[in-house]
């Protein structure tokens, strides 16, 4: 493997170090939680035997990815208060989770989001749609998170040409699947939590050694970012909103798009429904999500400093001119602060990050495919054993690792964001209406799920694949050509509130009546016949 | 443990009357203090959160204006953001372990109560507000052979509806004279 310094002053030698590390404890840790993996449910929910607090510290490692850590202290360094505007919609999404749908669903699924919607509708078609949408949505933060590796190996290893990316890509892709396929779902939560904990430690010790600099005076810290990046009306423009999304008419209103996916989107997200099955009752996943929001708000409010930190420590311009740009601020502000050591900690949290996060997706994915697809589309629910499920989502894992680590090397040059946006955008037209329209809505049929998956997903990808973000500017995909129509780079504006339209259309043109509501309605809110926890 | 039980449940249908439940005063009332209170929250937070949007889309001198030192109104309204969600966070986990759990367990217990039972013959924690004489029917016809299920619980549906039905009655009236009740059946 070809090394070079990728940023200055590191030690590449010594990231690799700390990070294999990290890899070897956290196997151990693997194979230890995996000993008592043995039915489906000890694969896909761990059990269901997870504390409140312990899942939510799973959930916000599941939930900060590298796009959160790195992307939004290197946004708020750069654009300033910008970025901190991302951070607050990926907070406030927690209050839809908390208040709509984690208790109803732990009540009145098993594993995935299908469950829910199989409780009352014909389970056949609407187990495959929520299949397929939850296979967009994963491929997609999938993808994106192997190509934000690739950029990451560059910036922190120092890791550069094709060949060396290409080969660690496929070492973050072979390390997680081993986590999927050794430690199921509970070997998938101790990374999780371990990643957790290092990342908001790490963080808060950041951000005391930044304000302890700044005599813990914000206004102070504020000021000297100002200044650093120029003063007067140019620096001041860090501190207000507009720097980044103010331009123009259209930008702003992709902004407010860009703002509606994101707080519907994180309630619809596939590995973060998937996680509350890991706990034993409702109320266990009440608590989870108040850790989550706990953990995850006190983060943002970690990364608002650190982010102006590496504006007036770094600078603006520097950590433009670094390798792997604005996603370089906060390991920069490491390297100012604590030297090459806490700059390895932090590349080694920041790998820990996507090896977590993709592990969850890539279980969740395979989850989805052998519960939903395999055992009850096309054994319609007769499998000979529970064993050969399980079976079935140890090879869907491995298939999805190798789509994974072939995607990300393929996809290594794309724009990461985009693809994030995308599974967002997915996640909030084509999840989130169904899931609520089945849990609240007694009159919600087959043809409605259907009408809303479908109907949302294909919306949402075919005014993607007609944005700019495909075609037609500088930082499109495609570039050289332009064959967009639609102004806006997120289509949340348009294809949430169509997918909410279709749901309620195709319900009322069918005429299905499904009985079972009352029961599914009963078991959601009193959490009668839930599954239990399975006892080791 | 009892996960065969069950899934026994499970496959057969609980044999509970789903639609009577639903009906029931105690449920209905469940549904109205949940939806009382988290619809409205989600439409406050979702205004909260688009207010927040828009201003700091289209109103950038507001937001600039500086209040103290380098801190301006749209650092305060984000942080604002945060201080609301953690406070919605809060006040839903205090309502929900005061007002929504104690009358979900009351109803998962009535409802987990008879088949449960069956299997364990532990004294149900649903019982003190039902009659025992069809509870311990239930117990012998659940007990039969698995082919007559079916009908075993049908009829013992019909009985144990009447226990409730009787037992709702009381807990309407008043939760002492349902305590009163578990001692006079006894």
């Amino acid at each position: 493997m070809y090394l070079a310094a990728g940023v200055e002053g590191s030690n590449p030698t010594l990231n690799i170090i700390i990070f294999t590390l990290f890899v070897v404890v956290t196997l151990v840790i693997v194979f230890w939680a995996s000993r008592n993996t043995r039915t489906a449910s000890d694969y896909y929910a761990a059990g269901r035997a997870f504390t409140g607090p312990q899942n939510g510290i799973a959930i916000s490692g599941d939930y900060l990815s590298a796009a959160s850590f790195l992307g939004i202290a290197g946004a708020i360094a750069v654009n300033g208060y910008d970025g901190f505007l991302y951070s607050i919609g990926f907070l406030v999404a927690w209050l839809v989770a908390l208040l709509l749908v984690a208790e109803l669903l732990r009540n009145t699924g098993k594993f995935t989001m299908g469950d829910v919607l199989a409780f009352r509708m014909k389970q056949g078609p609407v187990r495959a749609a929520a299949a397929v949408s939850t296979l967009v949505v994963s491929l997609f933060y999938l993808l994106a998170q192997m190509t934000g590796a690739g950029g990451l190996v560059n910036l922190l290893l120092g890791v550069s040409g094709n060949v060396g990316q290409d080969i660690v890509i496929a070492v973050v892709g072979v390390i997680m699947v081993l986590y999927v396929l050794i430690g199921g779902m509970k070997g998938t939560t101790w990374v999780q939590i371990i990643k957790a904990a290092l990342l908001i430690v790490g963080a808060f010790a950041m951000t005391l050694w930044v304000l302890g600099k700044y005599g813990f005076n914000f206004s102070s810290l504020l000021q000297h970012a100002v200044d650093k990046a120029g003063g007067g009306t140019k620096g001041s423009a860090l501190l207000g909103p507009g720097k980044q999304y103010g331009k123009t008419g259209t930008s702003k209103l992709d902004f407010l798009s860009l703002g509606i996916a994101l707080v519907l989107g994180t309630a619809g997200l596939p590995h973060v429904l998937m996680r509350f099955y890991t706990v034993p009752t409702a109320k266990d996943a009440r608590r989870s999500v108040v850790w989550a929001i706990g953990l995850i708000g006190v983060f943002y409010l970690l990364t608002l400093v650190l982010g102006y930190g590496a504006g007036a420590i770094v600078g603006a311009d520097k950590i433009g001119k670094a390798p792997g740009g604005q996603n370089s601020a906060a390991p920069l502000l490491a390297l100012e602060l604590g030297g090459p050591v806490l700059l390895g900690f932090i590349a080694a949290v920041a790998f820990a990050t996507i090896l977590a996060v993709v592990a969850g997706l890539t279980i969740t994915a395979s989850a989805s495919f052998a519960h939903d697809v395999y055992a009850n589309v096309i054994k319609k629910g007769a499998v000979d054993s529970k064993n050969a499920e399980v079976r079935v989502a140890r090879i869907t894992a491995l298939v999805i690792g190798a789509v994974a680590i072939v995607g990300g090397i393929l996809a290594k040059t794309q724009n990461v964001a985009f693809l994030v946006a995308l599974a967002f955008a997915v996640a909030a037209s084509a999840n989130l209406p169904t899931i609520l329209y089945s849990l609240f809505w007694k009159r919600f049929n087959t043809q409605g799920a259907l009408f809303s998956i479908y109907g949302g997903l294909i919306v949402t990808i075919v005014l993607i694949v007609f944005s700019p973000a495909v075609s037609g500017t500088a930082t499109s995909m495609i570039k050289g050509a332009d064959f967009g129509w639609f102004p806006l780079s997120n289509p949340g504006l348009v294809s949430i509130p169509v997918s909410f339209f279709l749901g309620w259309l195709g319900t009322v043109l069918s005429k299905e009546k499904t009985e079972k509501y009352a029961e599914m309605e009963v078991r959601a809110l009193t959490g009668a016949h839930a599954e239990k926890a399975a006892a080791h | 443990m009892t996960s065969t039980a069950q899934d026994l449940e499970k496959d057969t249908g609980p044999g509970t009357d789903w639609q009577q439940v639903q009906g029931s005063a105690e449920f209905v009332e469940l549904r109205r203090r949940l939806r009382v209170f988290v619809f409205p929250m989600t439409v406050l937070f979702l205004a909260w959160y688009l207010l927040y949007v828009l201003l700091a889309d289209y109103a950038h001198g507001f937001m600039a204006t500086k209040v103290a030192g380098n801190v301006n109104v749209g650092l305060i309204i984000g942080l604002l953001q945060f201080v609301s969600t953690f406070l919605i966070t809060g006040l839903y986990v205090r309502y929900a372990n005061r007002k929504l759990d104690p009358v979900a367990d009351k109803i998962r217990g009535e409802i987990e109560g008879e088949p449960v039972a069956a299997a364990f013959t532990v004294e149900p924690s649903a019982a003190e507000t039902k009659v025992e004489e069809p509870v311990s029917e239930a117990k012998v016809e659940a007990g039969t052979e698995e082919a007559t299920a079916g009908t075993a619980a049908a009829e013992t549906d019909t009985e144990v509806d009447a226990g409730e039905t009787k037992a709702e009655e009381d807990t309407a009236e008043s939760e002492k004279t349902a305590g009163e009740t578990k001692g006079e059946t006894k």
